[in-house]
């Protein structure tokens, strides 16, 4: 029976344990009362570790063919995956201490079978059953909140410190079994940007599928030089156009990311494997070239080696001892991928600065979105002057577009068109009312910059985005600036004053002016000019890629929140109709649009050959109002002067008040 | 341009006749085909029209208006020349300081004196088109009028390196060649005459631009040709081109020295009202003032034309770099004229510019400036380029400022500058609407070495330019109480009845006085109104 019960001991993956038949009726023949009881408690020993056992047969075994056993009959499979595999070979590779003292044990029973006590065994049994008790609140957890992934890591984690030696042990090797998948996708991801993850257990993650895009684009392109290569360049070619796009897919996946690893550790090893698609997508460019010229291979590996200059085998033996690093050291991790990515910077922003004219890519934005071309965009408002005013139709925007080249033919800047594109996303006709399509097209304008490689990492989507919101306000203000130029070339110049309305009217039109000039060159000057300055001596200075990122982003924030577009709220749209519709967060920004809802009223109104009368009370009310949201605005700026951290807003009331007339006019109001 | 551009159509066009294609459903694809058209054919298609016979470029000719008609229909327009400028120079001052205006333009934009673009200049990102216009030869020919009666300086420009930039249609010398004898009245009856000959010159100049913006006027107030043909020709220009803006850089006397032309002011006063009544922005350009920069801050003892031309021509050039340079603001005349003039008739512009120095005197030490520095000195009245006088009350003060700053500027600076010249009170502003100094950063030319860090110019609208029409004034008054020299006016037609014109004009001119003082006052604006409802009484 002893030897029976050994066996039970041993063989934990029988289908049904025999021992416990032992447990029913018949066994007080032979057994002590006593003995019965210490035999319960080995069964239940047993029992424990069976079920871990067989825990880890199903999770870890490769063959499905067993996976649809349950276990607990309660539960449903556990998902699949590899950390989970991992996890359960550990799991195996903890317990294998405990099959050699039970094969040891048989060994000495074998030779001495009239010594062994059921106590003997139940006492050996006994100090596993710590052990046994936590690996099964592991699995129960593991299993009850169906942790995934790299939450196990996370979980082991947690769990890792207990005041038994044993226990610590055991998960301390358990933790090393999971990190071994984990570091084997990390030096994928960091050194050639792989994901290899079919179950979705990796921190960075692809969103809407197509992981593998990469590898379709490497097979294809394998293909490609076997087969045809006209046909097949083409479909590689627009596919490394498409992973330009993918790499802003990749995005780091919070839940999945281990606690103990700091956010900002994943982020720099999201960027550094993005840089690294970046690099190869232009990698496969130069290859798809070179073998359409030649078919040596030497080529592939010089442009590989551009980025890392076959460094990877240094960092991957880095990696590989952040493996074997029992301690966890948090540290460790960070500087080693703080080294890449150092590496990877400065070698990106040599060949940024180098290559791709970084610096001069910077201007053309400059000159484009934020309009420092402004004869170009001068031009275009003089040429679609007329077919704003138009009904919509289909023409319309193909117009717009037409006109957008024709005023860089114009302006003679036609080479810059090739890198940027002016396109109106066309409203939906239905949901809208025509009348708000007729004057809103600029609110659907929007620019296409062609990015040099590799900046695409500077100038992501959602920075494009941005640069648009930023383009269409300037364009409005631009606009509004023409339209006053139109009126007072019509209306105030070669005139006498030689009626009221006139009168005001030239009052109204000179503040107005007045108003939009100085917003323009607050807005050029103060903060476009000055902020592209302290972005172009950041690029100047520093070697670094990231830094120059960290600049960009702050450049384009600043200059964001300094033109009062930044809000909370999504739907920030430049509404210049519907002024009191769009309410965004941004009292001044609102005051703004007010403003040049005055401006496009009037040169409505002015427009149409309307009676005297009309056109008088019209102007006066135009002119209430405008005062009224002058007052407005100069008290927000007034307000705002005593904080410290507007000073730029004070720069604005600088311009606007700067002969102290909008204040001291306020002042007499209220007099 | 615009004529490569009608042939690139003109290309495509003839392509699609060749093809038998029915031109009108393949108006989209001109557009299309249109810059591949560019690209490919520039070349090759100017050598196929250069070879075509006089009967086929003909046929070409009439295509192009087909081609461009239906361009027009479809408002796809194609030929788009933004904000053409034409220059107008008459008289002997006028076509002197013209002349130094274009040296100064080929130089900075890099335009050989034969009118070919410089090996160095070809991929500049200027915009000559605004002043000039390509030939089909590839030559820049500056859209520049030149008009005089007599011969002397036009000859001299025509033997002068500069003879072949110049379109020779564009010249017009009248027949006698007697000049105007310092006569106003003689050059506007001479101007009456020759309008037809004159204006056939500048209605093709129009045509051949797609959107003219204006006219530039340079001429000076006291002589004959520039001040009666000029004022003539303004008025002229103003019926037929309502839409288009007049701009004139107007010279005014040298009062320190005794003139020879005894009737300069009646000349002045008459020009005056025309400038008034028929410019939009005129400059103004104070030959006291200059003569005094010149001797005092650039020592020298007896300025010669060519030196104060060569001032001149610096402030005419900078005060068109926002227009002919890429830009954010001030991109076209109206956007540089429009936010300086609040009121109509207050359109007589001051013009400053520091640092000055001259050729031989380089080192000086105004080689560390800041913008603060540029701005500061700006304002001062030793470096304004009109000589006003003292102000004795000291209530004259600034409508409206905009200063152009050119080199190397750190743009955090102007913020600084404005807040401490603000604190400072160093400049007076009106206080009947919001005013301020607005300031424009603008490129130089690459081709023109400064020794400056910092350059800036200053345009501005000063109450206190009206002492300048005040000394008019008084020097007409002396002369007409005397009734002298009146018979030479009077032999033209203008004055052959009576002398009425003089004083309409001395009124237009009192007004003109009264009104910038008016401007010094808070109640400005109720003054003009009320005093534009008396006169419409």
């Amino acid at each position: 029976m002893i030897h029976e019960v050994l066996l039970s001991c041993l063989n934990l993956q029988s289908k049904y344990l025999s021992l416990e038949d032992f447990t029913a009726t018949d066994v007080s023949t032979f057994l002590h009362p006593c003995e019965k009881l210490v035999l319960q408690d080995i069964i239940t020993i047993i029992n424990l570790l069976r079920d871990i056992e067989k825990f880890a047969k199903v999770c870890g075994s490769n063959n499905s063919v067993n996976r649809n056993v349950v276990i607990f009959d309660t539960d449903e499979p556990l998902q699949k995956g590899l950390y989970l595999k991992a996890f359960a070979n550990g799991i195996d590779t903890v317990l294998k201490d405990y099959f050699d003292n039970i094969t040891a044990l048989e060994q000495n029973y074998l030779k001495n079978p009239t010594n062994f006590s059921l106590l003997f065994i139940y006492r050996n049994l006994k100090t596993y059953e710590p052990l046994a008790l936590y690996l099964r609140k592991l699995i129960r957890v593991i299993r009850s909140q169906k942790l995934h992934g790299c939450e196990i890591m996370q979980f082991l984690h947690q769990n890792a410190e207990h005041g038994d030696q044993k226990i610590r042990a055991a998960i301390k090797t358990l933790q090393l079994a999971v990190n071994v998948v984990f570091f084997k996708q990390l030096t994928h991801w960091i050194l050639y940007a792989k994901i290899i993850d079919t179950y979705g257990e990796f921190f960075i993650q692809c969103s809407e599928g197509n992981i593998n895009s990469a590898a379709e684009s490497d097979t294809s392109k394998c293909a490609s030089t076997e087969s045809g290569k006209h046909a097949s360049t083409i479909t590689t070619l627009s596919k490394v156009a498409s992973t330009y796009a993918d790499i802003w897919r990749y995005e780091i996946c919070y839940e999945l990311l281990p606690h103990y690893l700091p956010t900002g550790w994943a982020e720099k090893v999201l960027f550094i494997g993005q840089t690294i698609l970046i690099f190869k997508a232009d990698a496969n460019k130069h290859k798809i070239l070179t073998q359409n010229w030649s078919k040596t291979e030497h080529t592939d590996l010089e442009d590989e080696s551009s980025l890392s200059n076959e460094k990877e085998h240094i960092y991957f033996g880095k990696i590989q001892m952040l493996q074997n690093d029992e301690e966890l050291n948090v540290q460790h991790y960070e500087s080693i991928v703080n080294e890449i990515k150092a590496y990877l910077t400065t070698r990106l922003s040599e060949i940024a600065i180098n290559q791709a004219d970084l610096v001069q890519q910077l201007k053309l934005i400059k000159e484009y979105f934020l309009l420092g071309r402004g004869e170009l965009f001068l031009e275009f408002l003089r040429l679609t002057y007329e077919i704003g005013k138009d009904k919509y139709n289909e023409n319309k925007v193909h117009d717009f577009v037409k006109a957008f080249e024709s005023a860089a033919h114009g302006v003679g800047v036609s080479e810059d068109l090739e890198r940027f594109s002016l396109s109106i996303a066309k409203p939906l006709m239905h949901s809208s009312n025509p009348k708000e399509l007729e004057h809103n097209y600029l609110h659907y304008m929007q620019l296409n910059y062609k990015i040099n490689w590799p900046l695409h990492l500077l100038f992501s989507p959602k920075v494009i985005d941005n640069y648009n919101i930023l383009f269409r306000f300037l364009l409005l203000i631009k606009k509004m600036q023409f339209e006053l130029h139109m009126m007072w070339c019509n209306k105030v110049r070669r005139t006498k004053l030689c009626s009221r309305e006139k009168f005001k009217l030239t009052s109204l039109l000179n503040q107005l002016i007045f108003f939009i000039d100085n917003l323009q060159y607050y807005i050029q000057v103060d903060v476009l000019e000055s902020q592209f300055s302290i972005l172009l001596n950041t690029i100047q200075n520093k070697a670094d890629f990231e830094e120059i990122q960290k600049a960009h982003t702050i450049f384009l924030a600043n200059i964001l929140s300094l033109c009062f577009l930044l809000t909370n709220e999504e739907s920030n749209k430049l509404n210049i109709n519907q002024f009191i519709v769009s309410q965004s967060n941004n009292p001044i920004y609102n005051i703004l649009i007010d403003i040049f809802s005055v401006c496009d009223n009037l040169s409505n109104v002015l427009r149409q050959d309307l009676c005297g009368m009309i056109i008088k009370d019209y102007i006066d009310q135009q002119d209430e109002r405008f005062s009224m949201l002058m007052d407005q605005l100069i008290n927000y700026l007034i307000g705002l002067k005593t904080n410290p951290t507007t000073t730029p807003l004070s720069q604005l009331l600088l311009r606007l008040d700067f002969n102290h007339w909008f204040s001291t006019k306020k002042k007499k109001l209220f007099a | 341009m615009a004529y490569y551009q009608r042939t690139y159509v003109l290309c495509y066009f003839c392509q699609i006749v060749n093809n038998k294609f029915a031109a009108k459903s393949e108006n989209n694809k001109v557009c299309k085909c249109y810059q591949n058209i560019k690209k490919l054919l520039s070349i090759k298609f100017k050598n196929f029209i250069r070879s075509q016979s006089e009967l086929r470029r003909k046929k070409f000719v009439c295509l192009i208006y087909k081609c461009k008609f239906y361009v027009k229909v479809e408002s796809l327009i194609i030929e788009a020349m933004p904000s053409e400028i034409i220059t107008l120079q008459l008289g002997q001052c006028g076509n002197q300081i013209g002349f130094e205006f274009w040296k100064r333009l080929c130089l900075e934009h890099g335009i050989s004196p034969s009118g070919v673009l410089e090996d160095f200049a070809t991929d500049g990102v200027d915009r000559k088109d605004v002043f000039f216009y390509q030939a089909d030869d590839d030559h820049y020919i500056p859209r520049a009028v030149l008009l005089d009666l007599e011969p002397r300086v036009i000859h001299s420009i025509m033997s002068s390196p500069y003879a072949k930039l110049y379109n020779p249609e564009n010249v017009y010398l009248s027949k006698h060649g007697g000049g105007a004898g310092n006569n106003w009245a003689s050059g506007y009856s001479q101007g009456e005459k020759l309008q037809e000959e004159v204006f056939d010159i500048i209605d093709r100049e129009a045509d051949g631009s797609d959107s003219l913006e204006g006219f530039v006027l340079c001429h000076s107030i006291a002589g004959g040709t520039g001040s009666g043909m000029g004022s003539y020709i303004m008025e002229r220009l103003s019926d037929r081109f309502p839409k288009k803006l007049i701009q004139t850089y107007s010279v005014f006397p040298n009062q320190d020295e005794i003139s020879d032309v005894v009737v300069q002011p009646y000349n002045s006063l008459l020009t005056l009202r025309r400038l008034t009544s028929c410019a939009d922005c005129v400059v103004v350009l104070d030959n006291t003032a200059l003569n005094r920069i010149a001797t005092d801050r650039l020592h020298i003892q007896n300025p010669s034309f060519t030196q104060i031309n060569t001032l001149v021509s610096t402030i005419m050039s900078v005060s068109t770099t926002t227009l002919r340079y890429p830009s954010y603001m001030n991109n076209n005349l109206i956007g540089l004229t429009a936010p300086l003039i609040p009121t109509p008739q207050l359109h007589f512009l001051m013009t400053g510019y520091t640092p000055l120095t001259t050729d031989n005197d380089q080192t000086v030490n105004v080689r560390k400036t800041t913008v603060l520095d540029v701005m500061r000195r700006l304002l001062q009245p030793k470096n304004m380029m009109v000589s006003t006088g003292p102000d004795k009350t000291n209530h004259h003060c600034y409508i409206s400022i905009l200063n152009i700053i050119q080199g190397e500027v750190d743009p955090t600076q102007v913020h600084k500058s404005l807040q401490r010249i603000r604190e400072r009170k160093l400049a007076q502003f009106i206080p009947w609407g919001p005013a301020s100094i607005q300031v424009a950063l603008s490129r130089s030319s690459p081709y023109v070495q400064s020794s400056h860090r910092v350059s800036g110019l200053m345009l501005a609208n000063h109450t206190s330019i009206c002492s300048l029409f005040e000394r008019a004034l008084g020097q007409y008054d002396k002369l007409k109480k005397r009734g002298a020299f009146l018979d030479q006016f009077r032999r033209e037609d203008i004055f052959k009845d009576d002398l009425s014109e003089l004083d309409d004009s001395r009124d237009v001119v009192d007004c003109l006085v009264q009104e910038y003082e008016a401007a010094t006052q808070s109640n400005y604006l109720q003054w003009s109104a009320k005093k534009g409802q008396e006169e419409a009484h």
